[in-house]
């Protein structure tokens, strides 16, 4: 597992001493990597409580929910144990270790138990679409960036546009933690969008790291909100067939969707899923059949309008 | 015998974006019936639609497509039914930064369906940007059971794309 640790107003004694500390680390199966503060999300700062920049960044790592060592000769501060700046980087190393260890189990607990090995492989797109994750409440951090998951809510939220995109971005990577959080956490700073659009675009990304979806048969009872991705307009056809309509993958795939490609079939499946709206309707379940109505339109003038607002290729 | 063209009609309360969304839209400038706002600014707002607004798009055959944005004011609700008779659709756009959006969607839904109850529809969730506790869900239950389910969709009016893509959700509703 690895851990983004961060150090502020150290000097360099206590640096070096920390520096040593971390890589003590690995006797412990846990790495990490030391980087200077920079005011962005990470999995544990270290800062002197004596230093009015170190304090602030120990107090804005707090506020955020963020595991911190702070060094200083005081005892304690704002309820904050201090450390000892003259600590070995043995006794320093035990400090870091309890905190990684700390968070480890805390992830462990919150995705309710450890993927097994090949779970633990997959995309995380896969990991969101699949129980235990699936519906659940997360934080995805990525290098520094969270990017936090609301399905009961339909929205992505990050602390800046930036961290929003970044994350959303990286979200493919490995290197990315997902941490189940508390269902009724409120998530109203920073910026939002919508989930779908998230899970759509990454899904876009990694397309050809998609396993097929699993066979089965499903259907939308809402359509998925990517106004914000007119690009997809496949997705929008897809969503059309799902939505109210109960469909087996294989009916999806050999009829009905014209020429959209499997592998955007596929994509769109998995972030539906990941959104936690794809409704696995079961091979008896009936579905809520719309009520159907005579065509409003002439056929050519639809495709007229189809052509003019780019939905169907010419 | 005068024959009736074919029509979008945008509607919403006042300040959702619905003339925006139209010229979003529209190859040409429309014709809008835009005055002062009777009690000041909104705050970047400072008019209104007192009438229509009123644009065509010349799809690829030759035909006119017209496009009616109806004033948001309840006090102009009797258009309502006289714009949107005959028309292929309705787009809906309505603020995400208002705290009753959820009823604001059941509303005009229902306001819809109680003149044409097959008319298809879709809605645009505008301003959502200017909204950090804006939320999917309260939309989505205020709609439950609704068939078809309409598509909700959070655009933002001034993207010709975005608000082409609530265009392309509505045509498919259309099928």
């Amino acid at each position: 597992m690895h851990f983004d640790v961060r150090t502020a107003a150290l000097d360099d004694l206590i640096e070096h001493h920390v520096r040593l500390a971390v890589s003590l680390l690995v006797a412990h199966h846990l790495h990490a990597r030391l980087r200077p503060w920079d005011g962005t999300r990470c999995d544990l700062l270290i800062a002197s409580a004596d230093d009015a920049y170190g304090a602030q960044a120990l107090a804005l790592a707090r506020r955020r929910g963020t595991a911190v060592i702070a060094m200083g000769r005081v005892g304690e501060v704002a309820g904050l144990p201090l450390v000892d700046p003259e600590s070995t980087a043995l006794v320093l190393a035990g400090h870091i270790r309890d905190r990684l260890q700390g968070l480890a189990a805390k992830e462990v607990a919150g995705a309710d138990a450890a993927p097994a090995p090949d779970t633990a492989r997959q995309p995380v797109l896969c990991r969101l679409a699949m129980p235990p994750l699936r519906g659940k409440t997360v934080d995805i951090l990525c290098g520094g960036h969270a990017l936090r998951l609301r399905p009961q809510v339909g929205r992505a939220y990050a602390a800046t546009l930036s961290d929003l995109l970044t994350a959303g971005e990286q979200l493919p990577g490995s290197e990315c933690r997902v941490v189940v959080v508390d269902g009724r956490e409120s998530v109203q700073n920073g910026v939002s969008a919508s989930l779908e659009s998230v899970l759509l675009r990454v899904a876009h990304r990694i397309g050809e790291q998609l396993p097929d979806f699993p066979d089965g048969r499903y259907r939308l009872d809402a359509w998925p909100d990517f106004g914000a991705l007119p690009s997809l307009v496949d997705a929008l056809r897809v969503s059309r067939l799902l939505i109210g309509n109960t469909k087996s993958v294989s009916e999806l795939t050999a009829s009905g969707i014209g020429d959209v490609a499997p592998g955007e079939l596929n994509a769109c499946l998995w972030a539906f899923a990941a959104a936690d709206l794809l409704r696995d309707a079961g091979p008896i379940e009936a579905a809520a059949v719309a009520p159907s109505r005579a065509p409003r339109v002439q056929e050519g003038l639809l495709s007229s309008l189809a052509r003019r607002f780019g939905l169907w290729r010419a | 015998m005068y024959q009736q063209g074919f029509k979008f009609v945008l509607v919403g309360p006042v300040g959702a974006g619905k003339t925006t969304a139209l010229g979003a839209l529209s190859d040409t400038a429309p014709v809008s019936t835009e005055m002062p706002l009777s009690d000041g600014p909104m705050g970047d707002k400072t008019t209104t639609t007192v009438a229509l607004d009123f644009a065509t798009i010349l799809l690829d055959d030759g035909t006119p497509l017209q496009l009616f944005g109806l004033p948001g004011q309840e006090h102009f609700s009797h258009m309502r039914g006289i714009v949107m008779q005959g028309a292929l659709g309705v787009l809906a756009l309505l603020p995400g930064d208002d705290p009753d959006i959820a009823a604001h969607c059941a509303h005009w839904v229902r306001i819809v369906a109680d003149i044409d109850a097959d008319l298809p529809m879709a809605i645009g969730i505008t301003r959502t940007d200017l909204a950090p506790d804006f939320r999917m869900d309260t939309i989505r239950r205020a709609l439950a059971g609704r068939m078809p389910p309409v598509p909700v969709m959070t655009i933002d009016a001034r993207e010709r794309e975005q608000v082409s893509q609530l265009v392309r959700a509505l045509l498919l509703m259309m099928e």
